[in-house]
Parts: C-alpha cells; sequence; structure tokens
C-alpha cells in the first residue's frame, strides 16, 4: 500500500472533522503554554525565597501554580470528550461504508471470506484506527509544540542549555524513529492471526452441533490452543520491540537530563546562574519526558492504525468481479427469459455450462432438471447474475442483464433457496428484511394469499414473536415457509425457486401447491427441481446434464413423447426401486 | 463470583509470573526514587565547594538507566501471564460451548461470541496484568510518604490529605464505570453480532434488494454503541483529570505551603525538588492505581459474560493443562471396546418442548436392532429433527430414558460418538480448509479409510472432477461446492469414523434420485450397520425394517409400511403425495 493512498484514505474520514480538530488542537495548545509556564513560577519561586524577599511575593507564584494546575485539567477533559467525539463520528462512517462495500461485493468474494474474518475486518481493523483517529493529528502537535517552546527558553536561557536540550531532543527522536519501524510488520502479523483465529472461532461456535456429534471438540480445542499460542507469540515479538524503543527514548532523556545537571554545574560554580535557574532548567528537561513518550506512543499507534489501514485500503480496493450495468432498464410486469449459447467456468478448463440456449415467454413456468452437478445452480447465479457467463448471454426481458444496474435488477428476480438466511429479531423484521415501509397488513395478506394464516397461528406474539439466526425451534422446512412469505411481500417479474420443497414434506408440499401457483400467476418462473412432482406445474422443461442441454420443450410434449428423457426421468421416479 | 475473587483466582495459578513482574516494577520503582533523591542532593551541594554535585549527578543517571533495565523483568513477568490467561479463557469458553447441548442456541450468535473470545479475553487479560503493579504502587505510595514524612512531616501529612480526597471522589466515578462498560460491551456485541448476520446471509440481502434498509439499520446499531461509549469515555476522562489533578493539585498545595518555610531557611531548595519529583512520582502511581481500582470493578463485567459462555463462574477458571505448542499432533483412531457395540437401542418416553412455543416430542419410545433401517417421517414441524437432536443429547431431554444394550445412557451427547454413533445433521456445516481437512476433522489420517468413506458417500465422481481432488479448498462455510457435495462430504466425515450407529437427518434433500439411491446401496453394503434417519422419500419408506410415524410431537405408528398403510391414516396420506401413481398400496 502506497502511503500517499493511505492518508488520502485517513482524509477522508477526517475531513468532516476538521473544525472539531481545530478546536481540539487550540484546547491542547492552551494547556501547553501553562505547562511551560510552571517551571518558571518555581525558578521565581526559589530565588525571591533565597533572597529572603517577604511571604506574599512568594505565594504570588506559588497561587499562580495552583490555578494553572487547575485549569489545564478542565482543558484536558474537554480535549478528550472532543477526541473522542471526532474519533467516534470518523470511524463509524468508516465501519458503515465498509459494510456497504462487503455487502456490494459477489458471491465469489464471500465465498473466500468467513462472516467472522469479514466482521474483524470491518469493527476489529476500524477500532485500531480509533486511537489514531482520536489522537494522532492532536497529541502529536501539541507535543511537538510542547518540545519547540522548552527549546525556545532553553536557547533563551543560553546557547548552551538550548543545545543540551537539543541533543536530548534529537538522540530520542532517532531512537524512536528507528525502532517504529521494526514494529510495522509485527502489527500486521498481529492482526492477521487475530482474523484467522476470530475466523476459526466463529465457524466451528455455529457448527456446535457437528463438532459435537463427530466427537471433533478435543481437536478443535487444541488447534484454538495452537492459534491462540500462536497470536501470543506474534505479541510477545511486538511487544519487546515496542519496549525497547521506550527504553531507548527514555535513556536518551535522561542523558539530557544528566547534561543539564554537569551544565548547570559549572555555570553555577562559575558565577552565571542563580539556583533557582539551575532547577528551573532541570525541569524544563524534565518536561520534555512526557511529549517525547507521547510522541513515541503515538508511533505505535500509527503502526498498529497502518497495519490496520492496509488492510482496510486492501479490502476497500476489491471491486466486484460484476461490474454494474449502465442503466438499461427492465421492463415491467412479467419478464422472458432467454439465454443464448451461455458458456461459464468457475475455474478455467473446467466448463460447467456449456453452449446453453433456451428462451422462456412471460409468465410462463420452466422446470429445469438435471443430476447434481449438472449445472443447474450455476444456471440460477447467472440468472442473478451473481456471476457472468465467460461467452453468451443472459437477457431478461430482452434486455441484456448486464447492461441493468444491479439494484434494479436484483428487484426484480425473487429467489427462494434452501438457504434462508433468518436473522436475530422479530418475525416482522425477518419477513420485511428490515424495510419499515412493509406494513403488518401488507404481511398478513401475503400470509393469507399463501395460505399460511393458520401455520402462523403458532407464533404467540405474532409478528413480534422472535426469531433467532439459529431458526428458534423452526426446522429448515419451516424456514423456507417463511423464505416464501418474504418473497410474496415483492413483486418480481422473475420468480426463482432453487430446490426449495427440499425440506417441505409431501403433504405441506401439497398444500402449499395452490399458494404458490396463486404466487406464480401472470409471473415467470424458473424452477429447479429434484422430485418430479416439483416441476409438474412447468410449461417447460430443461434437462441439463453435465452442464449441457440435453432435451429442453414444452412439458405435455416431452410427457407424450415415450424416448424423451423427461418420460425416462418419469417412468423411473415412478419406481424409485432401491437393491439393499 | 466477584471480579476481585475472578483476579485472584487466575493469580493463584500463575503466582511465579505475578511475583516475577511485581519483583521487576518493585525494582524499577526503587531506583527511580533513588535518582529524584539523588537529584535533589545534587541541588543542595550545589552552593557548597566540593565537586560532590557531579558525583550525584553521576548517580542520579546510573539509577535511573538500571531502572529502565528493569522494564524487561516485568515484561517478560507480564508476557508469560498473558498467554496462560488468553489462552486459557479462549479454551475454556469454547469448552463451556461444546458442554452446553448441541442444538440449544446459544445465548449469544457466534458474531457477538467473537467479541468476547477478542475484545473481553483481551482486554480482561490486559487488565489483570496491571494487578502485581498495583499492588507494588501501594506499597510505593507508603513507602514515598513515609521517606517525605522524615524530610518535612507537614508537607508530607497535606499531600497525603489531598491524594486521600482525590481517591474519595474517584470512587464515584467507578460505580458510573462499571454501568457504561456492560452497555458499551453490549452494544459492541450488538453490532459484531449484527455484521454476522448480514455477511452471512449477503446472498439473500442482495437478491432482494434489502441491503439499503440492512444498512440503514446497521447505522443506527453504531450509533447506539457511539452514544454509551462516548458517556463512558467521559467518566474515564474525569478520573483521569482527578488522578492527575491529585497530583497537579497537591504539588500546588505544597508549593504554597513551602513557600514560608523556604522563606525560613526550614526547608532546602534540594528538598523542594525531592518533593516535586517524588510526589511526580507518587502522581503517575495513583493514576495506575485508579485504573486498576476501576478496571477490577469493570473486571466483574468481562467476567460474567465470558462465564455465560464458559458455563458459570467456576467453569471460567477451571484450572487446565495447556500445551502452548503451535504443531499440532493428530487425534488416534476413537478406541472401540467390546460394549461400544450396538445390539440393540431401547427408547423410552423421551421427552423435550422448545422453551417459548412449546413444541418439540412426547413421550416418544422405540427400539433399533443391529443392522436395522429405520425411518422417522411426518409432517412438517411434526417433531423429526427433535426426536434426533434429543436422542443424540443435543437437545437435553426432559423426560425419557435411552438404553444402549440395555444400559442406561447417562450424557447422551458425549456418550453418542464415535465409535458409538456419528451423525449428519439437515444443514450439514463444513469448515473454511480442505476436503480432506473437513472429512478427517482432527482425527489421524492413518485412523480413518478415507477412500472407503469417500466411496461410501459417492463423493468420488466429484473428487475426480476437481483438479486437487482431496486437497480442495471447500471456501467459507463450503460455498465453493454444490448443496449436495456439502451434504456428501458431510457424509463422508461419518463414515470415516464407520460408527456403531449412523444417525442421518435428511441427507437426501439436495441430491437426485440418482445419487440418493447409489448412496442408500453403498451404505447398506456396509455390514452391521445400523442407521436411524429422517426422510419422506419414497426409496427410504420402502426399504425401512420399521417407520417412525410422527405427529405433533408424538409417535402415532411404528412398524414396516405395508403395515402402516393398512393401520395409519397419517401413513396413507403421506404416501398419497409421496407416490401419487400408487396410493394406497405399497409398491413392492
Amino acid at each position: 500500500m502506497s502511503k500517499n493512498r493511505a492518508l488520502r484514505f485517513v482524509w477522508t474520514y477526517l475531513k468532516p472533522q476538521s473544525a472539531r480538530i481545530l478546536v481540539l488542537v487550540s484546547l491542547l495548545l492552551g494547556a501547553t503554554g501553562l505547562r511551560l509556564l510552571f517551571p518558571q513560577l518555581l525558578r521565581s519561586l526559589v530565588d525571591r525565597a533565597l533572597a529572603g524577599e517577604p511571604l506574599p511575593a512568594l505565594l504570588l507564584p506559588a497561587g499562580l501554580f495552583l490555578a494553572g494546575s487547575l485549569l489545564i485539567q478542565v482543558l484536558r477533559i474537554a480535549a478528550t470528550m472532543l477526541s473522542e467525539r471526532t474519533a467516534w463520528a470518523a470511524t463509524n462512517a468508516l465501519r458503515f461504508d465498509l459494510a456497504r462495500h462487503v455487502l456490494s461485493l459477489d458471491i465469489a468474494f464471500h465465498k473466500t471470506h468467513t462472516p467472522g474474518e469479514l466482521i474483524e475486518r470491518v469493527d476489529g481493523d476500524v477500532t485500531t484506527l480509533a486511537g489514531f483517529f482520536s489522537q494522532f493529528v492532536a497529541q502529536v502537535g501539541t507535543s511537538l509544540v510542547l518540545i519547540a517552546g522548552v527549546l525556545i527558553v532553553l536557547f533563551a536561557e543560553g546557547w548552551l542549555s538550548g543545545l543540551v536540550g537539543l541533543g536530548s531532543f534529537v538522540l530520542s527522536g532517532a531512537a524512536v524513529l528507528s525502532v517504529s519501524s521494526l514494529t510495522v510488520k509485527a502489527w500486521a502479523g498481529i492482526r492477521a492471526s487475530t482474523t484467522e483465529m476470530m475466523s476459526f472461532v466463529e465457524e466451528h461456535i455455529a457448527g456446535r452441533e457437528e463438532v459435537k456429534a463427530l466427537g471433533a471438540d478435543p481437536a478443535v480445542v487444541r488447534r484454538l490452543t495452537a492459534l491462540s499460542t500462536r497470536h501470543w507469540r506474534l505479541r510477545r515479538r511486538a511487544r519487546f520491540l515496542e519496549s525497547a524503543a521506550s527504553n531507548v527514548t527514555v535513556d536518551a532523556w535522561m542523558l539530557g537530563q544528566f547534561a543539564m545537571l554537569v551544565l548547570a554545574f559549572f555555570l553555577y560554580r562559575g558565577g552565571a546562574l542563580s539556583l533557582g535557574t539551575a532547577m528551573m532548567l532541570f525541569f524544563y528537561v524534565d518536561l520534555l519526558n512526557e511529549p517525547i513518550t507521547t510522541i513515541r506512543e503515538q508511533m505505535d499507534e500509527l503502526q498498529r492504525a497502518r497495519a490496520a489501514l492496509g488492510r482496510l485500503v486492501s479490502l476497500t480496493s476489491v471491486t466486484p468481479a460484476i461490474a454494474d450495468g449502465a442503466g438499461g432498464a427492465l421492463p415491467h410486469g412479467p419478464l422472458s427469459v432467454t439465454l443464448d449459447r451461455v458458456c461459464f467456468q468457475y475455474e478455467a478448463g473446467r466448463p460447467v455450462l456449456r453452449n446453453v440456449s433456451f428462451h422462456l415467454e412471460p409468465g410462463q413456468t420452466l422446470g429445469i432438471l438435471g443430476r447434481t452437478g449438472s449445472g443447474k445452480s450455476s444456471l440460477i447465479r447467472l440468472l442473478c447474475r451473481f456471476y457472468d457467463p465467460q461467452a453468451g448471454s443472459v437477457r431478461l426481458g430482452g434486455v441484456d442483464i448486464r447492461h441493468v444496474p444491479l439494484d434494479a435488477l436484483r428487484s426484480r428476480i425473487g429467489l427462494i433457496t434452501q438457504e434462508v438466511g433468518l436473522f436475530d429479531g422479530t418475525l416482522r423484521e425477518n419477513l420485511a428484511l428490515f424495510n419499515p415501509d412493509i406494513t403488518d397488513e401488507q404481511i398478513w395478506a401475503a400470509v393469507a394469499g399463501l395460505g399460511l394464516t393458520e401455520w402462523f397461528r403458532r407464533f404467540d406474539q405474532g409478528l413480534d414473536s422472535r426469531i433467532g439466526p439459529a431458526g428458534g425451534g423452526l426446522s429448515a422446512g419451516e424456514a423456507q415457509l417463511l423464505a416464501l412469505v418474504r418473497l410474496s411481500l415483492r413483486d418480481p417479474g422473475l420468480i426463482i425457486l432453487d430446490e426449495f420443497t427440499a425440506r417441505i414434506d409431501p403433504v405441506t408440499e401439497a398444500l402449499l401447491q395452490t399458494a404458490v401457483d396463486r404466487l406464480l400467476a401472470g409471473r415467470t418462473a424458473v424452477i429447479i427441481a429434484h422430485r418430479l412432482t416439483t416441476v409438474e406445474r412447468a410449461d417447460q422443461i430443461l434437462v441439463l446434464e453435465q452442464g449441457e442441454v440435453l432435451e429442453w420443450g414444452p412439458r405435455h410434449q416431452l410427457a407424450q413423447d415415450p424416448h424423451s428423457h423427461y418420460s425416462r426421468l418419469q417412468r423411473a421416479g415412478r419406481t424409485e426401486a432401491l437393491a439393499r | 463470583m466477584s471480579g476481585y475473587t475472578f483476579v485472584w483466582r487466575f493469580y493463584r495459578m500463575m503466582l511465579p509470573a505475578a511475583l516475577l513482574t511485581a519483583a521487576g516494577f518493585g525494582l524499577d520503582l526503587t531506583l527511580t526514587a533513588l535518582g529524584a533523591a539523588m537529584s535533589s542532593r545534587f541541588f543542595d551541594a550545589l552552593p557548597g565547594g566540593s565537586p560532590e554535585p557531579l558525583l550525584y549527578a553521576v548517580a542520579f543517571l546510573a539509577a535511573n538507566v538500571l531502572a529502565q533495565l528493569c522494564d524487561f523483568i516485568w515484561q517478560v513477568g507480564v508476557t508469560l501471564a498473558d498467554r496462560f490467561t488468553t489462552t486459557l479463557l479462549r479454551v475454556n469458553m469454547l469448552l463451556g460451548i461444546y458442554r452446553r447441548p448441541g442444538a440449544l442456541p446459544l445465548p449469544v450468535t457466534p458474531g457477538e461470541a467473537i467479541t468476547r473470545f477478542r475484545d473481553d479475553v483481551e482486554e480482561s487479560s490486559f487488565q489483570m496484568n496491571r494487578f502485581p503493579f498495583a499492588a507494588v504502587r501501594v506499597g510505593a505510595a507508603v513507602g514515598i510518604f513515609a521517606y517525605l514524612a522524615t524530610i518535612q512531616p507537614l508537607l508530607a501529612l497535606l499531600s497525603a490529605a489531598v491524594i486521600a480526597a482525590m481517591f474519595l471522589v474517584m470512587r464515584r466515578i467507578h460505580e458510573n464505570i462499571v454501568v457504561y462498560r456492560d452497555q458499551v460491551m453490549e452494544r459492541t456485541e450488538a453490532v459484531t453480532g449484527y455484521l454476522g448476520e448480514i455477511f452471512s446471509a449477503v446472498a439473500v440481502l442482495q437478491v432482494a434488494g434489502a441491503v439499503p434498509d440492512a444498512l440503514r439499520r446497521f447505522r443506527a446499531i453504531n450509533r447506539d454503541r457511539e452514544d454509551v461509549s462516548l458517556k463512558e469515555r467521559l467518566q474515564w476522562g474525569m478520573l483521569w483529570a482527578i488522578a492527575e489533578n491529585g497530583f497537579y493539585a497537591g504539588l500546588g498545595l505544597v508549593i504554597l505551603a513551602a513557600a514560608p518555610l523556604l522563606a525560613g531557611g526550614q526547608f532546602t531548595p534540594g528538598q523542594f525538588a525531592l518533593f516535586q519529583l517524588l510526589l511526580q512520582l507518587l502522581g503517575w502511581q495513583m493514576w495506575g492505581m485508579s485504573e486498576a481500582v476501576a478496571q477490577l470493578r469493570a473486571m466483574g463485567v468481562y467476567q460474567a459474560r465470558m462465564a455465560e459462555l464458559a458455563g458459570g463462574d467456576e467453569a471460567l477458571v477451571a484450572r487446565r493443562e495447556l500445551r502452548f505448542t503451535e504443531a499440532l499432533p493428530p487425534d488416534p483412531a476413537p478406541v472401540r471396546r467390546a460394549e461400544d457395540t450396538l445390539h440393540r437401542l431401547d427408547v423410552v418416553g423421551l421427552t423435550y418442548r422448545h422453551p417459548g412455543t412449546g413444541r418439540g416430542i412426547r413421550n416418544v419410545s422405540f427400539t433399533l436392532t443391529r443392522g436395522s433401517f429405520t425411518v422417522i417421517t411426518g409432517k412438517i414441524g411434526s417433531g423429526k429433527t427433535t426426536l434426533v437432536r434429543t436422542l443424540l443429547g443435543l437437545l437435553p431431554a426432559e423426560a425419557g430414558e435411552i438404553r444402549w444394550n440395555g444400559r442406561r445412557v447417562e450424557a447422551p451427547m458425549a456418550f453418542f460418538t464415535p465409535p458409538r454413533a456419528a451423525y449428519t445433521p439437515q444443514v450439514p456445516r463444513i469448515f473454511s480448509g480442505t476436503v480432506r481437512e473437513n472429512i478427517l476433522m482432527g482425527l489421524a489420517e492413518e485412523a480413518a479409510d478415507l477412500d472407503a468413506a469417500v466411496a461410501a458417500a459417492v463423493l468420488e465422481p466429484d473428487l475426480a472432477q476437481f483438479p486437487r481432488g482431496l486437497e480442495t479448498e471447500v471456501g467459507s462455510r463450503g460455498l465453493k461446492l454444490s448443496g449436495g457435495q456439502v451434504q456428501r462430504t458431510a457424509a463422508a466425515r461419518m463414515f470415516a469414523r464407520w460408527p456403531e450407529l449412523l444417525v442421518l437427518d435428511d441427507i437426501s434433500s439436495a441430491l437426485d434420485n440418482e445419487t440418493e439411491a447409489e448412496l442408500w446401496r453403498r451404505l447398506f453394503a456396509h455390514r452391521g450397520a445400523t442407521v436411524l434417519c429422517v426422510s419422506n422419500r419414497r426409496a427410504a419408506l420402502e426399504q425401512a425394517d420399521q417407520i417412525l410415524l410422527l405427529e405433533d410431537g408424538q409417535l402415532i405408528a411404528a412398524g414396516p409400511l405395508a403395515e402402516l398403510l393398512e393401520t395409519a391414516p397419517a401413513m396413507r396420506a403421506l404416501w398419497a403425495a409421496v407416490a401419487p401413481e400408487s396410493a394406497g398400496r405399497p409398491a413392492l
């Protein structure tokens, strides 16, 4: 990742906060000015006391010191709040943009990135940036001002004391810079190992039923121990590096204090300094420790942030393999479906679909049959444009879907697969998919339309019943019923049912038959099925084998032709004999 | 368990690390204080004529450099403690999750659990590491006050009073912090949990055009977290300000009170410098202590959240032998003892009701004999999956008994594992990794007949298609595989262990007829296999030695197909739907 790119990325999120940052900097500058005053007050106190001045003359600097220290605290609290606000505003904007980006990425991306990993990147990495956003500019800026102030005062007292201060600062600064570059790599490794561990944990918690039933829990626990140990090893390395950096800077500063003591000794003995001034010089160098430490800590923060930032920039630069359509529009109403010599493969040399062509008139239903792995699911993925074919075209309503914006395309397609995707929330939220415009009346009408009113009575609290991601006592088949309601709440021009009845028992399926018929009336539909009963409502039948169209035609015609594959499958289905 | 007890239990397990930390830090502070004393001597000796001050300056430097080196001592202690705490907490939480019946929902989503495995573990471990420091700081504070009292009792007393007052104010703020900490963690979890859900269902959201609505909700959840976090930060800001103020205000008062003493010559400038340096040191210790005290309370929050997953406080702090190695030895084959061989499995009066809905299974009894093929069937929601899960202990039975060869099974979830039983759920889970890793799941390669398992699951045609065969990466949650391939990989996982009892929940739902027929054929070819499966498929029903027909959670009929078709109207209705063309008569 280039530095410029990372900086531009950060600036995008800090720019809206620039007013806050300005106020923050002025607050911190105020506090810095007060700090610079303190050693002066001490000198005046000591010198006045040794000169035997009366008590009121001594109380003035002492009182000022007390007042100043209280004022600093007020400024500090205000600055803390301001920097936290800045950080939260910036990081939440970033989290939102990242989530939006990730949700826009295609299925190919999600196949290679677990939800656990993505959570870690959208939330974990951004949280790492929070400290950087809230502190870095303000803290480093004011620390530099404090250091400059100290150096100016020291030079004003004499070029020798100025040089000692400058030397101390340069020495520790060099130490900070030389070590901090070492820690970048360490932090990048730590972030990656956290992600790996969390992705592992998420998967193996979600899959605990299998882990338990296979007795694999000891193996999983051992693997977790190993991942945790590796994470610790990486953290240990980073920590020792940081610790070494801290040591070197503090030692450089100590050397500065020592030099100042020696200088004060000779100047005082030479009569060039008062005792108060000698002490003041010492305390000014003492004052240097804090800004140098702050800068060092912020540099560590920067390294951590850079590691996270690199990962974030690389996440945002993943572009969907699917380019958004330029703006073609789909016609209203039911859509025709046309596949024109479509060839498709996930990996080079392994074609999944070969030269597939068919045409479906608006309002008709197509049933697709084929063995597992024949390319049925891939064909569906092309229709939803989760992938683009390598050759040929997919047209809905006569429009090549590559020209239609993805949102517009997908809003016209209703897809039901075996994976329903339930969220932790109410039944209402799960059915309306967080769309606040869908009213309860609409939901109940959809439920009634599918003839599920009776079945919905089992939810004691109606639409307010809570549904967990695990389904909360809903079987996989019941979750499918929810998906059906979800779909009928929208008005798609093409409905795709991908083996959706696989988990619905035959009796319920028979009951659903009329409801699905009503849903499909006047709409184009593509139905994938392993079972022949599922496609009996189809107008046309397409049989796929090894990615090629084996047969395509009107269902009645194929059923009557004793030599067609469809009728052969029908006969096989009737016996379904098993040799035992 | 209070945060205090929690921390104490941990420290009992890692005393050497804690002592090392405390010793290193104690030495560090002592040397730093010594350095301050040397600089004080320097200023006091300056007005004299001797070169003595230069010696003090050298001593000042030496003490401080040595103090810095002590950092490395306590770093080692902290690092050792860190390895132990983070790993033990994570392992205990995961074991706790695995102790719960596997099909019961967790109190949190997997995404939320991540927050606990990440933030709660790292935060609590980090905070726990502070306590040896806090103990040393208390000692150091007492020592510094005692030392200052020997120099100027009045001023020492004054600074002590100021600092004690500050502590009282801090206590009040601590109360607020605990409340907010709990809320912040809760909101953080809401964020990660929600992200987990939307990322798991990204295809559903995309195709439903629901992404903007889902994002709007995300924004609201984020804002909630921001609000609470800012409130918490304000408390922390005040706490820090007061801790720091304790030092500055104390210093201000000391300066004010010292002015007349300085004027009267009862207090030397060097002593004045010493008070400043030591009070500054004291201020830092105050800060550290106040944070530790506040964190001790916040620790109760982390501990309660982690204990929820671990299954109780004791389980969370349970001592374990941890082997900190990154190399993984594979599992040996499960030992097969004589009593593991299945002759007869009796289920009597098994009952489980889902909390909330009250649905489930009631009083189900049946018997499986060696080599038999039993099919559980019934309408949607009739309790088929619940029955299988309750039998396997993945749901906790409310009543009933399970007997393996006549002997009562006390802990079914632990018992029904290989070599006795294995299970393929309705929607199998595949983990990131290769097909091979997914089948083995930690099992040693030589303990499993991989080829036989692959063949039995009818997976070899698919593997032949994959260029990398068994080494094919399956992708996140097995998304690179088709639904049927996932089902068959899960089945191969089961066959690799060749258990006595095979339990399959609707294995064939993603398989076409031919593949399914092949799978059954190979399954029955395996001698002695006892099979219990959930299915509504004709092939399975016709082949069953015994059909268990469920309705509304009750077993309403059991027996072979022909018998049930005669005696059970519900079976006739089901059969009419499964095999319409042969309604009313078995096709045998």
